[in-house]
């Protein structure tokens, strides 16, 4: 009997053990675990109501269980619309903790390279949006690169990605980006932005004209909801560090106006 | 400022011209590249699913001298 006992006391203590060892090794997944998010906030976005927040607490728990998920990046080598360029090169990453890279898995991003960033959660691919890479230096992890814009989620020590402003805006973001539709259509079928400056070499002070035009492609009716050039689209100008140029007060005031 | 939505059919297109200097801190001499980007609706989805999509232009690069 006694003999039994001890059997079943051992036993007991081993499980505790192991399940110790297990709960250790789990905090210390998320202790190391990051998430590098690479995306455009919705720069307009400043008021955020409660069913927004509501929506953004749901999207929270598609980022939680998407720490151990997928990035995809698709690479961008001609932008004629973010639709062709997906069908133009694919790089999988498959999310590890920090420090299990290897160097097979990981792509070599340049200054200037244009991607396509894709989460997988639970087998689902949502796009995140399209980045630049912004630093000059080849570096050998992907947490050492730069994106312009970069965001990164980090657990704390509870398993909790904090909701932080930035944080609530992305998710929102990414909530938005769940509705592109990429996969339904050929490539016929979208609409072509094209942009130009009529010459690249500009002297001080003389007007940069840029001329940009929406070509309806498809068989569809395109609609485009407030058109005021300087409010309705994103345009952005980069110098040749990578760094995204800000606004003048008059592109303020005319990009946000005081309504 | 009036807000305007424009309906464009298939094989229609439309133009917009901006001076980036007059939006952008573009101060110093150097090379630059500018991209545009912007967001549609499909008119068949407005009333039932609304849903967004994304275009986006090639980056244009330009040089600016003194």
């Amino acid at each position: 009997m006694a003999y039994r006992i001890l059997i079943i006391i051992t036993l007991i203590i081993s499980y505790s053990q192991l399940s110790l060892l297990a709960q250790n090794q789990y905090e210390e997944l998320l202790m190391t675990s990051q998430m590098v998010v690479v995306g455009r906030v919705e720069k307009t976005l400043s008021v955020i109501d409660s069913k927004k927040m509501k929506e953004a607490s749901e999207d929270l728990q598609k980022v939680e269980e998407a720490v151990l998920g997928r990035l995809t990046f698709f690479k961008v080598e001609e932008i004629v619309s973010a639709e062709k360029a997906i069908k133009i090169k694919r790089t999988v990453l498959v999310y590890v903790p920090k420090g299990n890279w290897t160097d097979s898995s990981l792509p070599r991003f340049k200054n200037n390279e244009r991607y396509l960033l894709f989460l997988s959660v639970q087998q689902k691919e949502t796009f995140l949006e399209n980045a630049v890479v912004s630093d000059t230096n080849e570096k050998k992890n992907i947490f050492d690169y730069e994106f312009q814009p970069v965001f990164k989620l980090t657990k704390n020590k509870h398993g909790v990605v904090p909701l932080t402003q930035s944080n609530e805006e992305i998710l929102i973001n990414l909530r938005k980006s769940t509705s592109l539709r990429f996969s339904q259509k050929t490539i016929e079928e979208f609409p072509l932005l094209m942009a130009s400056l009529g010459k690249s070499e500009f002297s001080g002070g003389e007007s940069i004209d840029l001329v940009f035009t929406i070509k309806n492609e498809t068989n569809y009716t395109l609609v485009l909801f407030d058109t005021i050039a300087e409010r309705s689209f994103e345009i952005s100008v980069t110098n040749d560090e990578g760094k995204e140029l800000p606004l003048s007060e008059i592109g303020k005031e005319e990009k946000i106006p005081i309504l | 400022m009036a807000r305007e939505t424009v309906y464009l059919v298939p094989g229609k297109e439309i133009t917009w011209q901006l001076d980036l200097r007059r939006l952008f801190e573009i101060n110093k001499a150097g090379n630059y590249s500018v991209k545009v980007e912007r967001k549609y609706f499909l008119k068949e989805d407005i009333e039932n699913n609304p849903k967004f999509n994304v275009i986006s232009s090639k980056l244009v690069k330009f040089k600016v001298v003194k």
